[in-house]
């Protein structure tokens, strides 16, 4: 059985902007903030000794998001995290976020390994694999929610 | 042969993560700057104008960004702005982003127009459409 992680967050009235509205980057604010969570929380990887300690990071390789309704100030987002595929260096994620029952932004996001010292990508440390593939969403599925 | 927008970004420390690399959230903020910028200078639609006086807004429809190397403290980002695809309310921007002749990212951002008071989309009115033809690449590039 495949974990989920999930989180909610207030949408604050520093997310908005003069629309009313949230200002679309602060949703990848949000997004990087379940992501630095699903470390703490959900692998048990504190996520500041990751950066700070083991001087690691997860820049972004890439990212694909649809935005299906916008968000409110006062609003509770709630974000869904799954792994969709563990590659030697990279983690593509599926992140799904909602406002009660309403969708509001669908993510695939994908993120690799590096090392600080080198800037450069570096293999999935093997003990932090092995509790990232108990979120491994099963393939037949897509990953995604429909 | 498309016009390009260019906007040029000197990253700050502001820009940059614990890790000392822009965070790519950053970026976001960036590409929105570089469409706001070309609405204002080359549209001739600025966004106080737009939102304020005229009630219409270009909402995030989707976006998807490739980053291919990190910027750091320093870098001069030059951003260059085309339309690969221009619809009836839509406008999918291929921007890149370079730092000399370093490739760092490029995005697909599509954005369609809504009027404020419904949030419902609306076609792009024709003299507006017009000063934005010039810009449109064809889809080739990102």
């Amino acid at each position: 059985m495949s974990k989920v992680f999930t989180v909610e967050y207030p949408i604050l009235f520093s997310h908005c902007d003069p629309a009313g509205i949230v200002y679309f980057p602060r949703f990848f604010d949000l997004l990087h903030r379940a992501m630095e969570d699903w470390f703490t929380f959900g692998l048990e990887e504190r996520f500041a000794d990751f950066v700070m300690e083991q001087r690691l990071g997860i820049p972004t390789v890439s990212t694909q998001v649809d935005f299906m309704g916008p968000a409110r100030f006062g609003d509770s987002l709630k974000i869904e995290l799954r792994v969709l595929k563990l590659g030697r260096t990279s983690i593509e994620l599926a992140i799904d976020s909602f406002i009660g029952a309403q969708p509001c932004f669908k993510a695939k996001h994908t993120v690799c390994v590096f090392s600080q010292a080198t800037f450069k990508a570096i293999p999935i440390p093997d003990d932090l694999r092995a509790r990232m593939e108990t979120y491994l969403s099963p393939p037949q599925r897509g990953g995604v929610p429909a | 042969m498309a016009r390009v927008f260019t906007l040029e970004r000197r990253i700050r420390f502001s820009h940059c993560d614990p890790a000392g690399i822009v965070y790519f959230v950053n970026f976001f903020d960036m590409i929105n700057s570089v469409v706001e910028d070309w609405f204002g200078e080359a549209i001739g639609l600025p966004f106080q104008v737009m939102h304020r006086d005229q009630r219409i807004g270009f909402p995030v429809v989707d976006t998807g960004c490739q980053f291919f190397r990190p910027c750091h403290l320093g870098d001069l980002l030059v951003l260059e702005l085309s339309i690969a695809r221009l619809g009836r309310s839509s406008i999918e921007f291929s921007i890149r982003g370079r730092v000399g002749d370093e490739e760092k990212l490029r995005a697909r951002h599509k954005v369609a127009m809504v009027s404020l008071e419904t949030f419902r989309s609306t076609p792009i009115p024709d003299y507006l459409r017009q000063r934005m033809e010039p810009y449109v690449s064809g889809g080739g590039g990102a």
